[in-house]
């Protein structure tokens, strides 16, 4: 595997994490999640979000509402349900044993 | 000026510039066929179409009504291509592409399928696509087409043939399908074992079956059995298939050249020999002398091209089928060979019945000339060198404008045909002088043309004392065309009166009688009395008893038809 490709690994396993993060903080359309994602240099493209919302929403982690939009079709504003909510606070945990792990690792 | 197109997106109306719609288009289909095995992709669908929607509608404002092509190319920047949507999700339903970027996770092979590359292209994508199959560089590929284009363009026809039965890639699952899984001996090896393995399965569960139910059910087994051979018998046929395909490929595309050549240039095509027969032209040369003139003959040019080129191009074509495993059908295409095929078939009846028209009629102009020559001997001889060394030396120059059709040659010189087809016989003459009929004969629609054609045969012998030199060949304007142009000759010889056969004219006597019977490869070079009973040989001594032998080893019957022949 490559370097490049490790690196993708990396971003996917916790880009699912990072999707809900932002939208714990508040109800998010899509392109608010990538405007995000992008300056924290997650994700490159808007067409890697549409699939892992919908499958996040037929897991029952999310649900969104229809918004009008001043231009342009309605919008999806995505909202965590409390099923998301708990989901988040699990990967939180996770992410916070991994990092401590990786760190020692790394340090010793 | 661009033409411009009103779409529809998400409910929302867009004018778009016709090639921006396209690439949208295009776009819009590889995201699908991206998503088309996720349970949810209408969805998924759904939400991208409307954020394109979106972005678009804050492309155009008052001041710009139209979308371009630079705004559909930002928007895939935003939103990306389908390879690169990757993610853990769509994993599973995007068995296409991780098949080819890991190569370990799938489950059977992925068919690898031929198609024009688009994206890499020079003419029409025909070589990338087809080196993209075989995993070679392009290069060599467009080299080879481009020396074959040389080759009376065949090559080119070729080129055109795959332009046609190939389809471009469009879509991502196509594009995929063209790079596909290279083809290998690993691979390859895996098919075949793989097929192996399916019969082989096949053949004991339907075995099993067979056993159980022979007796009882015997017949409905028995059908089983049947359909199971014919499938076997199918699969067999389809590996053949290929090998046909090839076969047809090859041997079509020969025939191509051959035709070509043939019709462009001169060479010569057929050349059927069963030793005393033989035919050997270009049909160029043959339509110079059958066709009455340019427009005509440029009608054959098209009217051949298309009957005999249509099927062999049909023939490749079916090969690259096969090969190629195409399912793809272009039925404009058949459609119109079939038409082009029967336009062919066409000009050919109705060309072949002028030229046949040509040969209604009968022309026959009889020149009589009356000669006593002073010497004791008339040598009767032809103006070429030695009958058998002419043959060899003919063999050596290979004149491509020589035409040979059965024992006759004709041949062209700038405006001039000249042609063989003489004959030349020895009767008996009632008179005391020698008197030398020479008829020209020809064909045409009406007598008077025919006699025409006839009056211009230009023949000249010429007579001495002691010889008769008859040229061996005869010359004929061009615009007479061949048709049927003959000369028969015939010399009333004086009894009492001695002439001698020289070597070089056996190729034109013919059946000359004699009291011996003798046969005119056996005249020649010898000397012959013209007595009251006809020719009478004076200087053969030694063939006279073989063919008197051979004459009595003749029955009866025919021996009794001779004589009367003779007088």
């Amino acid at each position: 595997m490559s370097l490049e490709q490790a690196k993708s690994q990396m971003k996917k396993g916790l880009l699912e994490f990072c999707i809900l993060s932002v939208l714990a903080k508040r109800e998010a359309y899509p392109p608010d999640i990538i405007e995000t994602h992008k300056n924290a240099k997650l994700i490159v493209v808007e067409g890697t979000l549409y699939p892992i919302l919908t499958r996040l929403k037929n897991e029952g982690l999310l649900s969104y509402r229809w918004e009008e939009s001043p231009s342009g079709p309605p919008r999806k504003y995505y909202q965590l349900t409390s099923q998301g909510k708990a989901n988040l606070e699990d990967l939180g945990n996770a992410w916070q044993e991994i990092l401590t792990s990786v760190n020692q690792l790394s340090k010793n | 000026m661009n033409k411009t197109l009103t779409i529809n997106i998400s409910g929302i109306i867009f004018n778009i510039e016709e090639d921006a719609y396209e690439k949208l288009k295009n776009y819009i289909s590889q995201i699908k066929s991206h998503f088309v095995n996720d349970s949810s992709c209408d969805e998924i669908m759904a939400d991208i179409e409307a954020r394109i929607a979106e972005m678009l509608q804050a492309k155009s404002n008052q001041n710009k009504q139209v979308l371009i092509i630079s705004d559909i190319d930002s928007i895939i920047n935003t939103m990306g291509r389908p390879d690169e949507f990757d993610d853990n999700a769509s994993n599973q339903t995007n068995e296409n592409k991780s098949s080819f970027s890991e190569g370990n996770n799938y489950t059977g092979y992925k068919k690898k399928r031929v198609y024009r590359n688009g994206e890499d292209k020079v003419v029409g994508g025909v070589c990338s696509g087809i080196s993209m199959y075989f995993d070679i560089d392009p290069l060599w590929l467009r080299l080879a087409f481009g020396v074959s284009f040389l080759a009376f363009g065949s090559g080119l026809l070729f080129y055109i043939l795959l332009w046609i039965v190939l389809p471009e890639a469009k879509t991502t699952a196509e594009k995929l399908e063209m790079r596909g899984e290279k083809v290998d001996i690993n691979n390859i090896g895996k098919q075949v074992s793989e097929e192996f393995e399916k019969i082989k399965n096949k053949f004991e569960t339907e075995a099993q079956d067979f056993k159980q139910n022979y007796g009882t059910k015997s017949r409905g087994a028995f059908g089983n059995f049947v359909n199971f051979f014919v499938e076997v018998v199918t699969k067999i046929a389809f590996a053949f298939a290929k090998f046909i395909g090839i076969f047809f490929i090859i041997f079509g595309l020969m025939l191509l050249v051959v035709f070509l050549s043939s019709i462009f240039g001169s060479s010569n095509i057929f050349h059927f020999s069963n030793g005393a027969q033989s035919i050997s032209y270009s049909l160029k040369d043959l339509m110079v002398l059958l066709i009455n003139n340019n427009s005509q003959r440029n009608l054959a040019i098209i009217g051949i091209f298309l009957t005999f080129c249509i099927p062999l191009i049909m023939l490749v074509y079916k090969g690259l089928r096969l090969i190629l495993n195409i399912k793809y059908k272009n039925r404009v295409f058949g459609v119109i060979a079939s038409i082009l095929f029967l336009v062919g078939i066409s000009i050919m009846v109705y060309l072949i019945a002028d030229v046949a028209n040509d040969f209604k009629k009968n022309g026959n102009s009889v020149d009589r000339f009356s000669f006593m020559p002073n010497g004791k001997v008339l040598t009767i001889q032809t103006n070429d060198k030695d009958y058998d060394f002419v043959d060899t030396q003919e063999e050596q120059d290979e004149d491509i404008n020589s035409l040979k059709l059965g024992k006759w040659n004709y041949k062209i010189n700038g405006n001039i045909i000249s042609m063989s087809n003489i004959q030349f016989d020895i009767e008996k003459s009632t008179t005391d002088s020698f008197e030398l009929l020479i008829s020209r004969m020809a064909k045409g629609n009406t007598s008077k043309a025919a006699y025409a054609r006839a009056e211009s045969i230009t023949y000249k012998f010429v007579q001495t004392d002691s010889t008769l030199t008859l040229p061996s060949t005869f010359e004929s304007e061009i615009y007479n065309k061949w048709r049927g142009q003959k000369i028969r000759m015939k010399l009333k010889v004086p009894v009492g009166k001695t002439i001698f056969l020289a070597n070089n004219s056996e190729q034109i006597i013919y059946d000359i009688k004699n009291v011996t019977n003798t046969l005119d490869s056996e005249m020649i070079n010898r000397r012959w009395l013209m007595t009251n009973d006809g020719l009478s040989c004076v200087d053969c001594a030694d063939i006279t008893a073989t063919t008197k032998q051979k004459r009595d080893r003749r029955s009866r019957d025919e021996y009794e038809e001779d004589i009367d022949l003779d007088f």
